[in-house]
């Protein structure tokens, strides 16, 4: 018997009890296609987190005041407020080549008939291109550290998407803070960064970047919102950061980039095995699914074997008629839960970015999810090894799940079949 | 003692040739069907029914035999042995010089195959699958190319006059017409033995007819060996001989015809 004729004749088979294939079918799709898509926005995930931190640098830590990681429940407490001495007392310590304070605070950018919801911060504007890996000048220049009104804006707010109106070097930006009462303050455009996305505080992309200077002045404050401290090396981080948390105890935050890749990754794998397992159940369903159809479909289909035993087949051909009907079944349900799965990953990476982007930002966090459609950090991979085990695995589980079924029809008495009603 | 010079003789120039050619003597010689004393015991629990209790029979090359007798005398069970779909409980079925017993259930099925066709009273024909569909099945398993089993099932439907209906299922058949194509499907692969089990039992007399006719023909042509149990006695007329079977034993036979030579082969 040739095995296209097999599988002819499987195909057939299906055809002929086309709802019921297609429910079994659907079964294997829904369980591959979860496990694919999950595989891929995870390892997606953790590629946009890798490349986030390969901006910041892997010797950057962060220190901010531990009240604004804990929101409002904890405003009432005396909480601990950064100023220029602790920036001295941490520059001090062993290992710390610099610290960079900084401040930042939810505007809303406006010039033109853009008004575009972003974020303030204000820095040593000659710091930024150590601060941020990278970022390179689409136009003009940074800032001057000591002009109050000069301004560098990210690509997102020169180019809005959607809106024709465009920035252009030296125009009048006003920018109202998030949540103050005060008017507008008014600022020059000197540059225009490059797109360059998100980094693990902040979309760069919707920054508008003042100096230090102006950003106390405008914010009436001396305390600042964070401060950026470079090791002298990678490897000094973790006693760096010892130091610091030795010194200050609960009162202040420390971060590296190092832990928050970690943190989001077992996240992020807590939720690959959540979901990861959900898949592989719906899978496991699915084959005994598989099992399931094929049975009634042995049972129903006694009196044909008999007539095919009757006719010359043998076992082994019997028994390769109905694997391939499961494993056709596989294939459909390969193909189409591939597809399906590669849908289904970018609606879940959606989702999955929103935990990526948690406890990031570098405001309060009710601040820090600025999650517009632009500021979707990652994209799904699909590894070409990951799309032919989305293929193959079904096929896989399908033929396991028919072997049974298929053995017993191989198996079965051709007399007692052939009088089956 | 002859034969055996001759086998050395033979040997010593083209080893192996002998064994060849013994081969093909025996077939040519051998019965279409031979059985030597064959029982069959069915087992429900414990206890025994004895379907058959020793028959032994001889079919010849080209013959036309009807088995008669009441229902349960076991004709159906003998039709079953011969056709190597059951095994015998003891005894020897052997199928044109190929004894049943040495043969696992792949062989069984090659047997089957090539050299048995099978006939239903209720036609057993696949539901799904139109008529040149269920004709081409044997093929099939046989591994003949597609394009070839196609002409090869037309021709067989066309020669049971049904090469209209190739492609209707048997739920848009007549029993009769059912029937044909169940020959026609038993007949595709040329086998030396059809095996009728009442296969005029469900179809009209004008059609029992036209298939009687047609078997008689085939046989005549092609010298197929018949093997039909009935109940019609028009149909165990038509027959060379008829063996009479009862409570699991061959009651009697008589010889109706002389069988024609024929020119076939």
């Amino acid at each position: 018997m040739r095995t296209s004729d097999i599988f002819k004749l499987a195909f057939k088979a299906l055809r002929d009890r086309k709802l019921r294939s297609f429910l079994t079918i659907l079964g294997i799709m829904i369980g591959s296609a979860i496990i694919l898509a999950l595989i891929a926005s995870s390892s997606g995930l953790s590629a946009g987190v890798q490349s986030q931190v390969s901006k910041i640098g892997a010797n950057t830590l962060t220190v901010s005041s531990a009240r604004q990681f804990f929101g409002g429940g904890s405003s009432s407490a005396q909480s601990y407020q950064l100023s220029q001495q602790d920036v001295n007392t941490i520059k001090s310590f062993q290992g710390v080549s610099d610290v960079v304070p900084y401040y930042s605070q939810r505007a809303t950018i406006s010039y033109g008939s853009n008004s575009i919801e972003g974020e303030l911060i204000g820095v040593d504007t000659n710091a930024i291109f150590t601060m941020y890996k990278g970022l390179s000048l689409y136009s003009g220049s940074l800032p001057d550290p000591y002009d109050p009104s000069a301004t560098a804006v990210g690509y997102s707010i020169a180019f809005p998407t959607g809106s024709s109106d465009q920035l252009t070097l030296n125009q009048m930006i006003s920018i109202t803070l998030g949540g103050s009462t005060s008017g507008s303050l008014t600022f020059l455009a000197k540059g225009i960064f490059s797109e360059y996305g998100r980094v693990l505080f902040s979309n760069i992309d919707e920054t508008i970047f003042i100096s230090l200077q102006s950003a106390q002045i405008l914010l009436k404050t001396q305390y600042f919102s964070g401060l950026y401290v470079m090791t002298n090396t990678a490897g000094d981080v973790t006693t760096v950061q010892q130091e610091i948390e030795n010194y200050y105890g609960t009162q202040v935050r420390v971060m590296n980039a190092g832990s928050m890749v970690s943190s989001v990754e077992s996240i992020t794998s807590q939720m690959t095995v959540f979901l990861g397992s959900i898949g592989a159940v719906s899978l496991f369903v699915a084959a005994v699914g598989i099992t399931n159809t094929m049975f009634v479909s042995v049972m129903e289909r006694t009196r044909e074997i008999g007539i095919l035993k009757a006719l010359g087949y043998k076992p082994k051909q019997i028994m390769g008629m109905f694997l391939s009907e499961a494993a056709l079944s596989g294939v459909v349900g390969g193909v189409g839960g591939t597809i399906l799965g590669y849908a289904l990953s970018f609606i879940l990476g959606g989702s999955l970015s929103m935990f990526g982007g948690f406890g990031m930002g570098g405001g309060p966090p009710g601040q820090a999810s600025s999650a517009s459609a632009s500021s979707t950090t990652f994209t799904p991979v699909f590894t070409p090894e990951l799309i032919a085990f989305s293929l193959l695995f079904p096929i896989g589980i399908a033929v396991l799940a028919g072997l049974y079924p298929a053995w017993r029809a191989s198996r079965m008495n051709a007399v007692v079949a052939l009088k089956y009603e | 003692m002859a034969k055996d010079r001759l086998a050395k003789d033979v040997n010593l120039r083209v080893p192996g040739l002998w064994d060849i050619v013994e081969a093909e003597l025996t077939t040519r010689s051998a019965p279409a069907v031979q059985t030597i004393d064959v029982t069959k015991v069915y087992r429900s629990g414990h206890i025994d029914y004895p379907a058959l209790r020793g028959v032994s029979l001889k079919i010849a090359k080209g013959e036309l035999v009807s088995i008669v007798g009441p229902s349960g005398s076991g004709k159906s069970t003998l039709l079953n042995l011969i056709g190597a779909l059951d095994p015998p409980t003891s005894g020897r079925v052997i199928i044109d010089g190929t004894d049943l017993k040495k043969l696992n259930e792949d062989k069984l099925a090659v047997i089957r195959n090539q050299k048995i066709g099978f006939i239903y009273q209720t036609f057993n024909l696949i539901q799904r699958l139109t008529s040149i569909e269920n004709v081409e099945m044997p093929l099939i398993a046989r591994g003949v190319p597609d394009k070839m089993r196609r002409s090869r099932s037309l021709k067989m439907l066309s020669a049971v006059g049904l090469d209209r209906k190739a492609n209707k299922r048997p739920t848009e058949l007549s029993g009769g017409e059912q029937q044909r194509v169940a020959i026609a499907r038993a007949l595709v692969t040329q086998p030396a033995i059809v095996l009728g089990d009442e296969l005029t039992g469900n179809v009209d007399s004008k059609t029992t007819k036209q298939i009687l006719d047609y078997i008689v023909q085939v046989n005549k042509m092609l010298g197929t060996t018949f093997l039909l149990v009935t109940h019609n006695p028009d149909v165990a007329n038509m027959t060379h001989r008829l063996i009479t079977i009862k409570d699991g034993l061959i009651e009697k036979e008589q010889y109706l015809q002389r069988m024609d030579s024929y020119t076939g082969l």
